[in-house]
């Protein structure tokens, strides 16, 4: 009898073992899926199409085309991004990390820009738009393989929203105030990151504007990050540049004398509130060389190498 | 026993799937035949990044070939996913005692490189880092490998990610024929795409100009960079002795960019082409002459036109002071 019941319990027991494992083994697979989704957003909201070309097509010129015969050459290998920045706001491809198109957006914050003339191959093309205060949103890049006589579209770019503060540091108990550009009527979505993450959430107006004033009281003392993200259509934008601020014991008023802020600030070498190819000059002139400026190792590792150049690849505004 | 049996393999997938971010780890490709054909043929060697759903801003590495077994005919960047190069794929001048070629390479990606997209497929795929066409030598058989690869992660600090050597065989068959003879010259093309620009920096020998191109389309890498300056125009009339082998950027010898800056720019795919920069008129001498010119021009304009008058009114002003 006794041995029955013991012979019972073991069984028991490695049964339940087995579900344990089975279930630990489920909510494993299903969380790393989760992850793998939530890494990388972008992919749910860009697609990409192709139309074979039969005739001239349509798309619209950033210049427009002077008057005389059609230029033919401008009817095959076309690629044509679509989607959303700001409205007021000024659109820019970047082909190889150099400027090629720009184009304003649209009254409710959408955009078109086509690029013709491209011979068959594979492009990193890059979009940034830059709000009517100037503020620069982050780089969103796609790298796509365009084919011969075949208009590539590339869909549902979601620009990420732009931000600033009106302080640079605040006085813990007075109000700080976060604004920004975002599609219209979008939700945004601010985070600041401090020692723990606190997420604040308003809308944007119909002008695309968004500000939000948060009491410092709410913070501790300490130096935060924050960012922002859109969220429209049930889609949600990569998120926007950091900013960072302080909470401390005095009030200063953040410099609007650049647009850019933060980390990207230091990768602008010859401070023209741009991160691009100038900038990657000055740092290849120092490339594995000695007697560099300071400011040129972003790293502080005391030399000039790939990671430094690498660093300016994040920083990148074109 | 059966129930151990059930326990492992429900523990080996626990412990698998847990880590399956480390499965994720950008990878180099070789795309090459694994055999060469008898008849000389040149092969076309692809090397492509895989970067399974990471980002990268940085790469570099090392691919390398035997020596005795190809020659290189042409290392090609056309429809790269690097651009800007920081060292554009080149045969290695470094000696290596491994009777291998060592071609180096190093670039970055502006905004993050996550795979190439396109219509016909769902997700990101490889894209080609460069090509490179090899010209078999002799019988035999070797490896073509990528190592010392550095990817950099996309991110504020460029975090160095893991990453494996890549090897692959190939074999060469005993050859028929006698090798092609090539010219060695190499041959002038015309490349619009190849922009030259002279900037000032503080950064750079306090405010020195100097000077940097860019591609804006990609077709070969670049193997050598040459520059003259001087007052001849015409850059085709430039002596071979003159050309100097510069690095980029590079720091202009005359400041006043008061000279033609000649530009010849040597490709791997044995073609160059040559560029030039005119002078510009607003540097220091020119405007000097220019300036002393509309002075003098000046001066006659006003003495044509109110000569009379000036000359009257110093008369009488002199009269009244005697």
């Amino acid at each position: 009898m006794d041995y029955q019941a013991s012979t019972s319990c073991k069984v028991s027991l490695g049964a339940i073992v087995k579900v344990v494992l089975l279930f630990v083994s489920i909510y494993s697979i299903a969380i790393s899926f989760v992850f793998a989704q939530a890494q990388n957003p972008l992919t749910t909201s860009i697609t990409i199409t192709a139309e074979v070309l039969f005739g001239p097509v349509t798309y619209p010129d950033a210049v427009p085309s002077p008057p005389g015969p059609i230029n033919m050459v401008n009817t095959t290998d076309v690629a044509i991004f679509k989607g959303f920045a700001y409205p007021g706001s000024v659109v820019s491809v970047l082909k190889n990390g150099i400027i090629i198109s720009s184009t304003p957006a649209n009254v409710d914050g959408s955009f078109e820009i086509g690029l013709p003339n491209l011979s068959q191959g594979t492009y990193s093309f890059g979009l940034v738009a830059e709000d009517s205060d100037r503020l620069k949103s982050k780089l969103v890049t796609v790298t796509i393989f365009v084919s011969s006589g075949i208009a590539t579209t590339v869909n549902g770019i979601f620009l990420p929203p732009t931000i600033t503060s009106d302080k640079i540091e605040v006085k813990k108990g007075e109000i700080i105030i976060f604004s920004g550009r975002s599609i219209p009527n979008a939700e945004v979505r601010l985070s600041l990151a401090g020692i723990a993450e606190v997420i604040k959430k308003t809308v944007a107006s119909s002008s695309g504007v968004w500000s939000y004033t948060l009491n410092s009281q709410e913070l501790s003392f300490g130096e935060y990050e924050a960012k922002a993200l859109s969220l429209a259509e049930n889609t949600l934008s990569p998120y926007s540049n950091s900013i960072t601020f302080t909470v401390g014991t005095v009030s200063r008023i953040r410099s609007k004398a650049s647009s850019l802020f933060g980390f990207r600030a230091k990768c602008d070498l010859n401070n023209d509130s741009r991160v691009n190819l100038l900038d990657f000059s000055i740092m290849a002139f120092w490339y594995k060389r000695l007697g560099f400026p300071p400011k040129v190792d972003l790293n502080t590792d005391n030399s000039i190498n790939l990671t430094d150049l690498s660093i300016l690849a994040y920083c990148w505004t074109g | 026993m059966k129930q151990k049996f059930f326990l492992k393999i429900l523990l080996t997938l626990f412990i698998g799937v847990s880590f399956v971010d480390t499965v994720f780890a950008a990878k180099i490709l070789i795309n090459a035949p694994s055999k060469a054909l008898s008849n000389r043929q040149p092969i076309v060697v692809r090397v492509l990044l895989d970067t399974e759903q990471d980002t990268l801003s940085g790469i570099s590495g090392n691919f390398s070939f035997p020596a005795d077994l190809f020659s290189v005919e042409s290392i090609m960047t056309q429809g790269s996913v690097v651009s800007p190069w920081v060292i554009e794929p080149s045969i290695s001048e470094e000696k290596y005692l491994d009777n291998k070629t060592h071609i180096i390479f190093e670039g970055i990606f502006p905004g993050g490189f996550s795979g190439v997209r396109s219509p016909y497929y769902e997700g990101g795929k490889a894209g080609i880092l460069f090509s490179i066409t090899l010209i078999p030598n002799n019988k035999g058989t070797g490896t073509l490998g990528v190592d010392d690869i550095v990817f950099n992660s996309f991110s504020s600090d460029a975090k160095r990610l893991p990453s494996e050597a890549i090897f692959t065989i190939i074999t060469v068959p005993q050859l028929i024929g006698n090798p092609a003879v090539k010219s060695n010259e190499p041959q002038r093309v015309e490349n619009k795409s190849l922009s030259l620009r002279v900037d000032r920096d503080e950064l750079i020998n306090r405010n020195a100009a100097y000077l940097t191109l860019t591609h804006s389309d990609t077709f070969s890498a670049v193997k050598k960079i040459f520059v003259v300056e001087s007052d001849t125009y015409n850059g085709d009339t430039i002596l071979e002795k003159e050309w100097r082998e510069v690095s980029l950027p590079y720091v202009l010898l005359y400041q006043d960019r008061t000279k033609y800056i000649h530009v010849k720019v040597l490709y791997a795919n044995n073609t160059y082409t040559i560029k030039t920069l005119a002078p510009v008129e607003n540097s220091k001498s020119i405007s000097g002459l220019s300036r002393i010119l509309v002075g003098v021009l000046a001066l006659l304009f006003v003495l044509f036109f109110y000569g009379h008058h000036l000359l009257t009114h110093l008369l009488i002003f002199f009269r009244k002071k005697k």
